[in-house]
């Protein structure tokens, strides 16, 4: 029988609409809404990755657990504001390999 | 593949819809509902314009009249219940399509989606309404309150099975969310990721195509047409 991956990831392409951050912000923006919302527990097990940020498209890929993509898409949805600065992430397209999302 | 409608987008000024409209189609979404009347629908190129209306009477007597002059002006008519005598009113009305409890209400405490409501709402076939937008932009203790008022309303609306719909209630573009976003947010409420998705796509599709055939002109009641 073919060894199946525990920890499989999954890759989200995310657009940072009327946002400017850096890659660093946004990171921290995303674990502490994250801590905020499921707690130490659920930022472990979501084990997040900030992958890439392109700040003249502000396209970035955030890497998580497989199993936490809803609780990162709901913590990406929950996200209105930065420093008083409206910023809104939406999530374009989400894939198994950062290959097939750069496509 | 899914079809998404986002029920309820509402800007505060009128030169942001055709912005906001397009975005809805950039994320994915292909169906809208706006404030606006049959008549007034503004063509948008593949994106399906639902029209739609908020009453929010004072009174039961209020919501009736307004019932009578709105219904056949709308394919979607949804009341704010902002008391609890408009809300039992609204709930077992068959011309209201879609409850919506604002958080905003001096009695928040007695004006929610109760038990009885669930029943009435069940019994006249309302569909229950959350926006999305009503959990944007909070501090966490406030966050926490409104995500367990929504989590006793889903209860209470699983158990008499009132359909529910998810809309983002935006006014801004800032407000806008894409479809998978929007359903995710129900993870919060531990609501399964297929049902979620159903109250974005299959059920409130299903709801406007019910009142797009009733306001056909041929409609007479369930299961009846006029011969034309």
């Amino acid at each position: 029988m073919m060894p199946v991956r525990q920890n499989r990831r999954r890759y989200l392409l995310v657009d940072v609409f009327r946002g400017e951050i850096t890659g660093s912000e946004l990171n921290q923006i995303l674990k502490e809404k994250m801590t905020q919302l499921y707690g130490a527990k659920g930022l472990s097990e979501a084990n997040l990755k900030l992958i890439d940020f392109d700040s003249e498209s502000n396209a970035a890929i955030i890497r998580c657990n497989h199993k936490s993509i809803r609780s990162l898409r709901a913590t990406l949805a929950l996200i209105t504001s930065y420093n008083s600065r409206p910023l809104t992430i939406n999530v374009i397209k989400s894939s198994g390999t950062i290959k097939s999302l750069k496509s | 593949m899914r079809r998404f409608i986002d029920l309820d987008l509402n800007p505060d000024d009128p030169e942001k819809l055709k912005p906001m409209l397009n975005r809805a189609k950039k994320l994915g979404f292909s169906a809208v509902g706006i404030h606006v009347s049959i008549e007034g629908k503004p063509k948008v190129n593949k994106l399906d314009i639902v029209s739609r209306v908020d009453l929010t009477p004072d009174n039961p007597k209020t919501l009736l009249q307004q019932l009578r002059k709105v219904r056949l002006k709308y394919e979607v008519v949804s009341v704010l219940c902002k008391s609890k005598t408009v809300a039992i009113q609204a709930a077992k009305d068959h011309r209201v399509d879609v409850l919506y409890y604002p958080h905003n209400v001096p009695k928040r405490r007695s004006v929610w989606f109760d038990k009885q409501q669930a029943s009435l709402a069940s019994k006249s076939n309302c569909h229950l309404e959350i926006r999305i937008r009503d959990l944007l932009g909070l501090e966490p203790e406030s966050l926490a309150q409104r995500v367990n008022n929504l989590g006793k309303a889903l209860w209470n609306a699983n158990r008499e099975n009132v359909p529910i719909i998810v809309s983002c209630g935006a006014k801004s573009l800032n407000e806008m969310r894409e479809p998978r976003a929007l359903s995710s947010i129900l993870d919060l409420v531990d609501v399964k990721e297929e049902d979620s998705l159903d109250m974005i796509s299959n059920i409130p599709f299903n709801l406007v195509a019910k009142n797009r055939e009733k306001l056909d002109g041929s409609f007479v009641s369930p299961g009846v047409w006029r011969d034309t």
